[in-house]
């Protein structure tokens, strides 16, 4: 794997990491294959699937930290991911307080990392 | 018997009939069937021709019918049984399980931030995620979270986050049993569904969106904060179509009918989407303009005149994507000019019809309601009497038929008057 690749996943996998999300989820990943109406192979799904999500939107945001403000075209160039699943990405994001519509940058709306 | 009258549907119409019903000091049950009364009207971000903030005027409503001494609200309800008392009726209905108790719950929203679990949002038109527990919209009434428990896994992690100690995952669906002298029908609508015309797309072209799911884009407290980006790709759109009669005035579906509302809300959001990018080219395709009431005509000749708006006479007979870019080609005729146009847009909102909401079939056999075939509720008297639906059943709103805000207001106003008078006349008053 290229160094910059490599680089881009750390800070992705330190962005997720660092989401109330993940963390209150792995925090209480016992207490959620234990209580819950999951079965354990079905608890792990879910947490593997969650896990997946927020590694895409900690990429989206490490992107945005270091590069941003950035298009949802300019996105799916440095990420890979598709433009409809990035925009959905982006509204989560925002909801959730963590992303910002910036402006425009040409004919597209430009994102940025929401100030905290 | 008590002298109590039970309004069916919590929007504008079934709000206004209940707090015109309270204010003659009758006792009211008003029984909604999602987490939050406020209806369509909550969703709106403008109203037309004035341009009113939708919520704003709602609010203060919905405050009000929720802290009415003689209101009585029970949401996430149904009714699921009915007989006739004579006088009255003898009501059941379904109280569902929020799995939250409502006593408790300070509607602080901190579960949702807990909860693992995304959904589409319904208030958001799925244009946005809520979580498995979820407070509806920040003006919900009551505020109160609820747990979708299809969607729910369990963890509890909402539990050990609520402070208030609100959770409940052990409460069950509770079945009362009311005793009423009238009821009023305000069940609304819900907006056509317009995958079933593959002529344009919608559900396989992201860019082609519905008037509601337009509504919350623009709307500064949804999905992207009032600016309007479009689904594909987050480009803003400069070129934007709105096609009128989706879903109604079509023989095809059997709805020759009009959804009398659908003229105004696009030319209201033409105008809207003019205010805030006076540099983006807007068309509305229509068979006619109905600007039928009050300031109505005034205000399309000003999103013409003064905003610049297209307005072209012609139906669209079918848009195509252009997959590399995700605009649309839109094909239509030109009625005043006779010509076939080909136009590229950006973006293009379909103006849904009204129809009947979910349920009402089962609603009408249940209240012995008649209806005009395309299951709107029907009445023994429209010309003179328009909200008598039977003895002691009134009709207001969209669940007699499509109409705007005022229209549905003073309908809501004069059914409850009539179920008023009505437990006067059977003695219960």
């Amino acid at each position: 794997m290229e160094e910059n690749e490599l680089r881009a996943r750390l800070r992705a996998a330190r962005e997720a990491f660092s989401s109330e999300r993940v963390r209150w989820l792995l925090g209480r990943s016992r207490h959620v294959a234990e209580v819950g109406k999951l079965t354990p192979e079905e608890a792990k799904e879910l947490i593997t699937n969650i896990l997946k999500e927020e590694l895409e939107r900690g990429r989206i945001l490490s992107e945005l930290k270091e590069n941003g403000p950035l298009t949802v075209p300019e996105l799916s160039e440095r990420t890979g991911l598709p433009k409809q699943r990035l925009m959905w990405h982006l509204i989560c994001m925002m909801k959730d307080g963590r992303v910002a519509i910036w402006g425009k940058k040409g004919d597209f709306y430009a994102f940025s990392a929401a100030k905290r | 018997m008590e002298p109590a009258v039970l309004v069916l549907g919590g929007g504008i119409a079934g709000i206004q009939a209940a707090l015109d019903v309270a204010e003659q000091n009758v006792h009211v049950y008003l029984v909604e069937r999602s987490p939050s009364i406020g209806g369509h009207m909550a969703m709106l971000d403008k109203t037309f021709p004035t341009l009113d903030c939708s919520l704003c005027i709602l609010t203060p409503k919905m405050v009000d019918v929720a802290r009415h001494p003689n209101v009585e609200l029970l949401t996430y309800s149904e009714v699921i049984d009915l007989k006739r008392a004579n006088p009255g009726f003898k009501v059941k209905v379904l109280k569902r399980a929020r799995y939250v108790d409502e006593s408790k719950c300070t509607g602080c929203g901190i579960c949702t931030k807990h909860c693992p679990i995304e959904a589409p949002d319904e208030f958001n038109m799925g244009l946005s995620p809520r979580r498995a527990i979820y407070i509806p919209f920040p003006q919900a009434v009551p505020k109160v979270a609820v747990i979708d428990y299809e969607r729910c896994i369990r963890c509890g992690l909402c539990q050990l986050a609520c402070e208030a100690g609100a959770i409940d995952f052990k409460q069950k669906d509770q079945e009362l049993e009311l005793q009423v002298g009238a009821i009023i029908v305000a069940t609304g609508f819900r907006q056509a569904d317009v995958s079933a015309l593959s002529e344009y797309g919608y559900g396989r072209y992201p860019n082609v969106i519905t008037a509601l799911e337009l509504e919350r884009l623009l709307n500064a407290a949804g999905p992207t904060a009032g600016e309007l980006l479009r689904p594909s790709d987050g480009k803003a759109p400069k070129r934007i179509a709105f096609i009128q009669c989706v879903g109604s005035r079509d023989v095809r579906l059997n709805r020759p009918y009009c959804s009398r509302v659908c003229c105004m809300y696009a030319v209201k959001n033409a105008i809207l989407i003019k205010e805030h990018h006076p540099e983006a080219d807007v068309t509305i395709y229509f068979i006619d303009i109905r600007a039928y009431g009050k300031g109505f005509e005034e205000f399309v000749q000003r999103a013409e005149g003064e905003f610049g708006i297209k307005l072209v006479r012609g139906r669209v007979a079918r848009l195509e994507e252009d997959s590399s870019t995700g605009d649309l080609w839109l094909a239509a005729e030109d009625v005043s000019s006779g010509k076939v146009v080909m136009e590229r847009y950006d973006l293009v909102v379909l103006s849904a019809g009204l129809v009947p909401p979910e349920g009402s079939e089962a609603l009408a056999k249940l209240l012995g309601l008649s209806t005009d075939g395309y299951g709107f509720f029907s009445g023994p008297n429209l010309k003179l009497n328009p909200v008598l639906a039977q003895d002691g059943i009134f009709i207001c709103g969209c669940a007699a038929g499509p109409k705007d805000i005022p229209d549905s207001v003073a309908e809501a106003s004069a059914a409850a008057m009539e179920a008023v008078n009505y437990l006067r006349e059977v003695g219960l008053l």
